[in-house]
């Protein structure tokens, strides 16, 4: 039975498709006519959402609708994950935003802040990723969807290549509320290699002038790892992934996790690892992680995007990544961001700001960032049900009430002390919960990853496990612990840290059996992005801007 | 796949992986405190071996003359203190008839003393060419990043040998100058490939430039020097002429084209692509050099 409210909002969509009329030829139009048409099938009030995560982005719509004024576009709802082209900024500066909800403004975040302080930037919400693609769901449906894919057929079917990311996520909610999805494509082709998003989901197709912007974000040079990193890295293997035999797991993107899957063909093998640890994967393809797959240690990965150069070594790995028929690799951002919060032992990643109850975040006054997925991850999932080894030992040592789950993710931080330029990594207080910055958000102090969350700190001093301390004061005295030389670490009462280090909730590198003289770059399997591509047996074709040959 | 890059060494490192174990003997060492004067004029911390390690060291048995320069103080830029020990150092050599190698780290001359590392450079010149005379062999490794420009590139290229690795760089304009006379569009020094292309160890290797190509590792230098270390050159007119009407074919064969992969292939590459992987002895056999 049709409702008079769904015929209103079909009805809505017809009118919007017959403004264009004869600007586009069944569903495709050409990129000089893409402004106009984005004038037409916008209304003031809409909820709009422009595709464009770190990664892939759906710059060529995005541009063009820059172009727009106010005149042709106002009292916009933006939503989006990502903030990161200066054409999203450009909105901004034109007035055409009424409110906008996102996740992330990595590049663009020092231009958020200057928005946010000419009281330009009207937020709803920072969200995790999971988060507004649940809401698009809910009460952030888009009735305009600006998206990207690297090709279209003849009818508007869709291919994503390795680069799917949240395509479906904003193209499912928008095709099944009567909304309009419009994709820029790369190029038009007779036969797609396979289908990721079918013609009946697509409204418009542009073939852009340009490819879409898709940026190399995982790709760290084992060039730049020091030995700090790798004397970390070795920490953590013995610490944590050895002592709870960490099956399942997530890497955030650093140098510090890079130095972890570049240590485990060698001292990891050396440690009799091989099997017992680091066996499933929810990471995007990662080219530091080549050595492992190479010597057997992955059985397999699940990726929330692709990797600029990965493509040739992915498909010929389809035993450890997800292909689809056609031989090429799969990604989806928002089940793998659920498959990173239900079906892991561990997340483990870096953060620039660390306070002292173990709340960490990225966002200052003068740079306002966001989340992207890592809270989803680096989270408790109270959820879960399922008992794997790492979930019930570490549930065991937080001893749990009665109320509560007899098993715990492992969410790690792994930061060295200081940043560059000396900043410190743990302060008392976060930037983040600056006044100006809680008022933006409504009250609402952006932490990136709770203390409550964090199992275990560690820092080239050692590990802190918060999971198994008791008090409030406890932890506070674990995290001065690892603190090292930082204003908070200085704070720290030998007695305590020795307490602490006696119960085995602070240990040193020679607590888990490692050596800090051992540490050395030497121990990781290659050093440079050539000795990947030799890993990779010349599969892996690495961006420009890291080949010197 | 894994182990130490001598690349990642710092100079003592290399110096200590090089010599006999316990054999080195430094000379000017750092308890001296022998100091950049201008530098500390200009309030710029100084080093205390002013960027460069000499001595004496026994390789393989055999008494050597050697000189590492600190490419982490001011890129291993040559200063009056610096230029004198390297002076002093290939001086030394001559009168004493013992072979001379300078593990090479430096950009050329260091701009805050220019003078005084100009004169440096031509003394060392000078040096070097009393060593060949007497047939007192002398050996440049050039295997860093920061490779050998300017002066240095000169000096180097005026010892008997070179010994390089893929990462090492010759060259006398270094690529952001090159950029800067030329325009991005003739160099573009942000690209890395290129820059690796025309002035690495490997196009080096091809080019003649380079006597060996090895691995990045300390003990492939090793047994490159261990060969070299007994063997000289001439150098008189006929050897000059020779080099000479060599750079004039060089020149009249690559001059016009800007792809470096063009003298690869000449120079008897055929598989840019494995060679361009290959590293050292590999990627010379991979070659017929000089064809």
């Amino acid at each position: 039975m049709i409702t008079a409210k769904s015929a209103t909002r079909r009805q809505n969509k017809a009118q919007r498709i017959e403004r264009v009329g004869k600007l586009a030829r069944g569903k495709f139009v050409s990129p000089d006519k893409v402004p106009e048409i984005l004038r037409r099938i916008i209304e003031p009030g809409d909820i709009l959402c422009l595709e464009g995560d770190n990664q892939k982005q759906a710059d060529f719509l995005a541009n063009q609708l820059a172009t727009l004024e106010k005149k042709d576009l106002r009292d916009i709802h933006l939503v989006m994950s990502c903030i990161t082209l200066p054409a999203h900024i450009e909105l901004f500066k034109k007035g055409m935003i009424k409110q906008v909800d996102f996740c992330y403004a990595g590049p663009q975040g020092g231009a958020v802040a200057d928005l946010v302080k000419a009281k330009k930037f009207p937020v709803g919400a920072i969200h995790t990723y999971n988060e507004l693609y649940a809401r698009y769901y809910i009460d952030l449906t888009p009735r305009v969807a600006l998206i990207a894919a690297p090709k279209a057929d003849r009818k508007g079917n869709l291919f994503l290549a390795a680069n799917t990311e949240e395509t479906p996520a904003i193209v499912e909610p928008t095709a099944f509320s009567d909304g309009i999805v419009f994709a820029q494509v790369n190029e038009i082709v007779d036969k797609l290699p396979r289908i990721d998003i079918p013609a009946d989901q697509v409204d418009l197709v542009v073939e852009a002038p340009y490819p879409m912007h898709l940026q190399a974000l995982f790709t760290r040079d084992p060039a730049a790892i020091t030995d700090v990193q790798v004397l970390m890295a070795m920490v953590a293997l013995r610490g944590i992934y050895e002592k709870y035999e960490v099956q399942s797991l997530n890497h955030g993107v650093g140098f510090n996790t890079a130095a972890i899957e570049l240590l485990l063909p060698t001292y990891g093998e050396r440690l009799g690892l091989k099997g017992k640890i680091c066996k499933y994967w929810m990471v995007n393809p990662l080219p530091t992680l080549i050595p492992a797959i190479e010597s057997g240690w992955v059985e397999s990965v699940f990726a929330v995007g692709g990797e600029v150069g990965m493509e040739r070594y992915t498909a010929a790995r389809s035993d450890v990544f997800f292909t689809g028929r056609d031989g090429s690799f799969h990604s989806n951002r928002a089940m793998g961001q659920l498959a990173g919060h239900y079906a892991i032992d561990m997340f483990i990643g870096a953060s620039l700001q660390i306070d002292i109850n173990g709340n960490s975040s990225t966002v200052s006054k003068n740079r306002i960032t966001g989340f992207g997925g890592a809270p989803n991850m680096g989270c408790q999932p109270t959820g879960r049900r399922h008992p794997t080894k790492a979930w019930l030992k570490a549930g065991a040592e937080a001893n749990p009430g009665p109320g509560s789950p007899p098993g715990r993710k492992l969410v790690v931080q792994m930061v060295e002390t200081f940043q560059a330029g000396r900043v410190p990594t743990f302060v008392e207080e976060l930037d983040a919960s600056d006044p100006s910055i809680r008022k933006a958000l409504h009250g609402v102090t952006p932490v990136m990853i709770y203390g409550d969350d964090v199992t275990h700190i560690v820092t080239e001093e050692g590990i802190a496990n918060l999971a198994a301390c008791r008090s409030v004061a406890e932890r506070q005295a674990a995290i001065r612990a690892v603190a090292g030389y930082t204003p908070v670490g200085l704070k720290r009462k030998k007695r305590e840290t020795e307490d602490l280090r006696a119960r085995g909730i602070v240990q040193l590198p020679e607590d888990v059996g490692v050596r800090p003289s051992e540490a050395s770059r030497s121990l990781l399997a290659t050093q440079d992005i050539k000795g990947l591509v030799r890993w990779s047996n010349g599969l892996y074709d690495p961006p420009s801007q890291f080949v010197d040959w | 796949m894994s182990g130490v890059l001598f690349h990642e060494q710092t100079a003592r490192q290399r110096i200590a992986a090089l010599a006999d174990a316990g054999s080195f003997v430094e000379l000017l060492a750092p308890p001296e405190r022998i100091t950049s004067p201008y530098l500390a004029q200009l309030g710029i911390p100084v080093s205390f071996d002013d960027g460069i390690v000499i001595g004496h060291a026994k390789i393989g048995g055999k008494k050597v003359y050697l000189a590492a320069q600190v490419g982490q103080f001011v890129g291993g830029a040559v200063g009056e203190i610096h230029g004198a020990k390297l002076t002093g150092l290939f001086k030394a050599a001559a009168r004493d008839r013992v072979p001379c190698i300078l593990l090479v780290e430096s950009g050329g001359v260091r701009l805050h003393e220019g003078s005084a590392g100009e004169i440096a450079i031509a003394e060392t010149m000078r040096a070097i060419f009393e060593c060949r005379a007497l047939k007192v062999p002398t050996i440049a490794v050039i295997a860093t990043d920061i490779g050998a420009y300017g002066g240095i590139g000169i000096l180097s290229t005026c010892c008997d040998h070179r010994i390089m690795t893929e990462h090492g760089r010759l060259g006398i304009s270094g690529p952001i100058v090159i950029e800067k006379w030329m325009g991005k569009k003739a160099y573009n020094s942000a690209d890395r490939a290129l820059v690796w292309k025309t002035s690495g160890g490997k196009t080096k290797y091809l080019l003649g430039d380079a006597d060996a190509l090895v691995h990045d590792a300390p003990e492939a230098v090793r047994d490159a020097l261990t060969k070299l270390i007994g063997k000289s050159k001439p150098v008189n007119l006929g050897s000059v002429k020779a080099r000479q009407k060599e750079l004039q074919n060089r020149l009249k064969r690559f001059g016009a084209t800007d792809d470096p992969n063009v003298v690869w292939k000449g120079m008897g590459v055929r598989n840019i692509e494995a060679a361009s992987l290959a590293s050292g002895p590999e990627f010379a056999a991979l070659a017929k050099r000089g064809k």
